[in-house]
């Protein structure tokens, strides 16, 4: 112990002072992983927790909920069979999501409820202003009446008696702010963006007379098992009773994308590695000299080895700790995008401060730390071989591991075949895990593969090299292929983070090209009627009545429209989209539209017949995919009276929800759930019409009836791109880190390299070869591995990562992108590779050019 | 002390085999000041290694105050070199990033002594060898004497029982070559330690107890 202590202090510290730079630069790339991954777990479990807390302060001490299986609420009968039960609190909930257009923060999720039955479940704390809270009740909890917290009313300069508008399906409305709550208990949620009012008032205001969303149920001296029982036993048949729900689809969707991260911070660990595997390597070459004299005079192998090793592993600790850091800067980012994506879904994260995960941080540490130490492993193994001999026979020595490059290149080639193979052959059978665990496997093929693929490239492209760059050209070939291992593992470095550069490019590009298909297919209308601001929710439930449809179609220059209601509908454990639609006016704008739309394809007027009988529906590509199903199978649809089946006619192109959306009749939908209420309208003008003309009549004609949110086409088109550019963010950031690393491996690569060849280049240069050339020469070795990088990348990113990531959206969402070869990408990507060679080579190529020609030829 | 029975050591070069020692018998005792010479490729560097336990006889055994090398495993082989073995170099191989106290005390340290134990010890010898006010200098910082009297310290710090010497003169002044040799000879003489010395020099050799010479693999004359 103490021989390693000795070791640790005088070899390995002594040599990493001195060598700050390839210590910096290995720790680096070791940092950005570990950054990587640390902002990712830690905006994960921010964003998770943040949700959970809402939920947990907004729960109180309920634990069930009671809903009909139609997901439409559940009605007044069902408050009496439980309200009475011992050992039951039974409060019953409307809960709506608004959004007061005229305040600067004006997200509110608001609660009806009746205060009597509310008050044993969640502890809410009023300002009464000196009044008892019997008073304070009696005069806040009147119609038309708010109670906010302070913490909003602060935020939007509101103060007992303010006025707020609000539009609901019956139009707009006034709310008179009545009352403030402490910032306790559930006024804690969502960062203070809640509310509440009487219960009769909100189901005045939101339309659902007599109905209530859910009951929510505590239990007052029974446990949880037992009150289930009596509840359940108490409704009958028709009714949900479950835990209450701390989960959600939508923020689950978020959060999945945002873990899709993590393969990369996988990716960009493994860049590390190889980046610390040539920094050990030559260390130890440079090393041999003191390994021997430490092995001649009594260092044992093993505690070499240790020491090596040791000393990686400190700087893969360093690199944590910093990436630790790091990471936590970088969160903060990432968790002000992953809310605005998540409440772009629904309005439900609020997040207020990063959360540090010890847990995270030490998973990041361990693997960084684990990744460096194996990284220094094989040199360190190196290391330990050299004897005394070597140091005696000094200058013939150079590590070097099995050069038997044609080996390793059949192997490599031989997995890869492999590994192409299970993902050509076994893609239904692998589940995604498995698909990435081949995609690594097949990045270290091609590791293995790289060193004789470098051998006969710089072989094959010598003679070109040289007669378009001269001596130059050949010294720098003659380079890459004298230590092809060295090369060829910054080639697959380089290659890793330009294959994320590439894969990512191709997923965002057959996503987008097969988006703006759909679009263009599924928008038959010219004008939208949208009951909410797109800006600020894509997937608002929020409605308003058949009037504003009637009103719509008597306006002048409209030739058809047609109301449309999204509402979201709980579906074996995910919550999926049920759009119905006005059939007849749908169907025949689709027609009179033209084209080939996908919708046309089972449009008939048997069809049509049996759509608005509701007896059949449609649904998406992705929900069809997900759940095995074909035309003509049943799917059973939760609904007011029951489950109800309906057959699948047919199929369509839909992106618009990752758990699928199912398109039925309106009619149909009004009769069994009895739900009037549109969510907008499509409006087709008057051929010959100009939409502009006809924007602003609709506006005046809806004036009084509801605030309305117009629409064209293109700016349908836009909201939807900029939702797909917002969840696609994170891969940008992606890029970036991938490429810095990859920059990374490339510096530290030709600074190994005129390291090593500073004899050589002091001698060339004794012989005449100028500085310019010296500099040159280490510019176009460069510009070769990041070249060669670049071919590596592309062919990787195409079939290696952007394959197994496609599945893995398919799996997730069912959605199944036709691909898109992003070719302008990819020439961004070659081009960003020989710009990025030309930088890496800036200092090693000053290095090489400015050594001191005597000093370089006495260098051992 | 060092016994060398029949021993023979090939090396390959490119695609042929040469013989650096040729079926080599010779015995060293203990506290003899041993001189070997002969021309370049004798086979003198090979004995040494061969002594020292830095490389092992491809036939023949090598003995090592009673052990045959060839029967010790690795480590074994570093303990005896840690512990009985001190080795003195041409080029004196000290370590760069070092400081000379450190460069001879890390011998100690390597046995698991104590900082505290090694490096009075370390500073002891220093001081008898006349570095005592160059114990904070990096080698690039001392003459060629001084890294060489450095080496012969780092070489007895273990105090070992045998000192292999390669060309220890070899890259000194006369003078300053003079000052090692009285140094080793003491060590053999006063200490009761052996010591082999590989050089070139004839006065150098002149030092020793005995002088062997090498050709070809063999002893030059037959059997000393």
């Amino acid at each position: 112990m103490r021989a390693l202590k000795a070791l640790l202090r005088y070899f390995s510290l002594r040599h990493s002072i001195r060598h700050p730079l390839r210590v910096a630069l290995g720790a680096a790339a070791i940092a950005l992983g570990v950054a990587l991954y640390v902002s990712v777990d830690a905006a994960n479990s921010t964003v998770a927790r943040s949700f959970e807390r809402s939920m947990s302060d907004l729960a109180g001490k309920a634990e069930l909920q009671v809903t009909t299986a139609g997901g439409l609420g559940v009605d007044a009968a069902a408050l009496e069979k439980i309200r009475d039960l011992p050992g039951v609190i039974a409060s019953p909930i409307v809960q709506r999501s608004l959004s007061l257009n005229d305040l600067k923060d004006g997200s509110l999720l608001v609660l009806g409820i009746d205060f009597g039955r509310d008050a044993p479940i969640r502890m809410y704390t009023f300002d009464t202003g000196g009044a008892d809270a019997k008073e304070f009740v009696t005069a806040a909890f009147v119609p038309n009446s708010i109670i906010v917290t302070k913490r909003f009313a602060e935020k939007n300069g509101l103060a007992r008696g303010s006025k707020v508008r609000t539009d609901t399906p019956r139009g707009r409305a006034t709310l008179v702010v009545t009352g403030l709550m402490e910032n306790e208990g559930p006024a804690k949620a969502l960062g203070g963006n809640f509310a509440v009012m009487p219960l009769h008032a909100a189901q005045s205001l939101f339309g659902i007379p007599r109905r209530f969303d859910r009951i929510e149920v505590a239990p007052d001296g029974i446990d949880v098992a037992e009150l289930r029982k009596r509840v359940k036993a108490a409704l009958g048949d028709g009714y949900d009773v479950k835990r209450l729900s701390r989960k959600s689809t939508t923020v689950e969707v978020a959060l999945a994308r945002m873990k899709s991260m993590v393969v990369i911070s996988a990716i960009a660990l493994v860049v590390g590695l190889f980046i610390i595997y040539n920094s050990v390597s030559i260390s130890v070459v440079e090393r041999t000299h003191d390994i021997g004299i430490l092995r001649s005079i009594g260092a044992g192998r093993r505690s070499i080895l240790a020491t090596v090793v040791l000393e990686w592993t400190g700087v893969g600790l360093l690199g944590s700790a910093g990436g630790v850091v790091a990471g936590w800067a970088l969160s903060r980012a990432l968790v002000d995008m992953v809310p605005k994506s998540a409440n772009m879904l629904t309005f439900a994260v609020k997040v207020e401060a990063v959360e540090f995960s010890p847990r995270g941080a030490a998973i990041a540490i361990a693997a960084g730390t684990l990744a460096a130490a194996l990284a220094a492993l094989i040199p360190g193994i190196g290391a330990m071989r050299i004897t005394p001999i070597d140091l005696l026979r000094q200058g013939t020595y150079t590590y070097r591991a099995a050069p038997a490059y044609l080996k390793t290149f059949g192997v490599g080639a031989f997995m890869i075949a492999a590994a192409a193979a299970a993902l050509y052959f076994g893609e239904a059978a692998f589940h995604p895990t498995v698909h990435l665990a081949l995609t690594t496997v097949s990045f270290f093929a091609i590791a293995l593969c790289g060193p004789q693929a470098t051998i006969w490239v710089a072989r094959a492209t010598r003679p070109l090299l040289r007669k378009f760059f001269r001596i130059e050209g050949y010294l720098a070939a003659d380079n890459v292929s004298k230590f092809p291992q060295r090369t060829a593992l910054t080639v697959v470095a380089f290659g890793g983070a330009i294959a994320v550069m590439v894969a990512s490019a191709t997923l965002v590009r057959s996503m987008k090209t097969a988006s703006e298909r759909w679009m263009r297919d599924a928008f038959p209308f010219d004008l939208s009627v949208n009951a909410t601001d797109l800006s600020q929710a894509i997937y608002s439930t929020a409605s308003y009545g058949e009037d504003v449809l009637e009103k719509v179609r008597k306006v002048e220059g409209v030739e058809a429209a047609y109301g449309v209601r999204a509402a979201f509908l709980p579906f074996d454990g995910l919550e999926i989209m049920l759009i119905a639609v006005d059939t007849d006016e749908y169907f025949a704008m689709h027609r009179a539209r033209g084209g080939e739309s996908s919708v046309r394809k089972f449009d008939t007027p048997e069809f049509r017949s049996a759509f608005m009988a509701g007896e059949c529906i449609v649904v998406s590509e992705n929900f069809a995919r997900l759940l095995g199903l074909s035309p003509g199978d049943p799917v059973e649809l939760p609904t007011p009276q029951g489950p109800r089946s309906f057959t699948m006619r047919a199929s369509m192109e839909d992106y618009s929800w990752p758990a699928g959306s199912v398109l039925m009749d309106r009619g149909a939908y009004k009769r069994i759930w009895g739900d009037p209420s549109i969510t907008y309208t499509d409006i087709r003008v008057v051929p010959g019409t100009s939409i502009e003309l006809v924007r602003p009549r609709v506006a005046v004609a809806l004036k009084d009836t509801s605030t309305v949110f117009l629409y064209d086409v293109p700016q349908l088109q836009k909201v939807g791109q900029d939702a797909m550019d917002q969840a696609l963010a994170l891969a940008h950031v992606q890029v970036v880190i991938a490429l810095v690393i990859g920059f990374l491996g490339i510096v530290n690569t030709l600074l190994i390299s005129v390291l090593r060849r500073t004899r050589e280049i002091g001698l060339l240069r004794a012989v005449g070869t100028t500085r310019a050339q010296i500099r040159r020469g280490v510019i176009i070795e460069s510009v070769f591995i990041a070249v060669m990088g670049s071919a590596v990348g592309i062919a990787a990113g195409l079939v290696g990562a952007a394959w197994p990531m496609r599945l893995y959206i398919l799996r997730m969402a069912g959605f199944w992108f036709p691909f898109t070869v992003p070719w302008d990408s990819i020439g961004v990507a070659v081009g960003a590779g020989a710009v990025l060679g030309v930088i890496a080579s800036i200092v090693p190529a000053r290095r090489a050019a400015g050594l001191n020609v005597l000093d370089a030829i006495g260098y051992e | 002390m060092i016994r060398f029975d029949n021993v023979r050591k090939v090396y390959p070069q490119g695609t042929r085999e040469v013989a650096a020692l040729d079926g080599l018998t010779m015995e060293v005792g203990k506290g003899e000041f041993l001189a070997v010479m002969g021309p370049s490729g004798s086979g003198k560097s090979t004995f040494l290694h061969l002594s020292g336990g830095l490389d092992l006889p491809t036939s023949g055994s090598v003995s090592i105050e009673g052990s045959a090398t060839s029967t010790l495993t690795d480590d074994a082989l570093t303990l005896l070199r840690r512990r009985r073995i001190g080795f003195v170099f041409q080029f004196f191989n000290l370590i760069p990033t070092l400081r000379v106290i450190e460069n001879v005390s890390l011998p100690l340290l390597l046995d698991g002594k104590r900082q505290g134990d090694a490096r009075p010890r370390a500073e002891a010898l220093l001081d008898r060898l006349g570095l005592g006010h160059r114990k904070e200098h990096f080698p690039d910082e001392l003459s060629g004497g001084e890294m060489q009297r450095t080496a012969v310290a780092r070489a007895l710090v273990i105090d070992p029982a045998i000192v292999l010497a390669d060309e220890p003169t070899g890259n000194l002044d006369s003078a300053t070559g003079r000052g090692i040799l009285e140094l080793l000879k003491e060590v053999a003489e006063k200490e009761g330690r052996t010591v082999v010395m590989v050089t070139h020099d004839p006065a150098a050799a002149a030092w020793g107890t005995r002088t062997v010479r090498l050709r070809d693999g063999k002893l030059d004359g037959g059997a000393p």
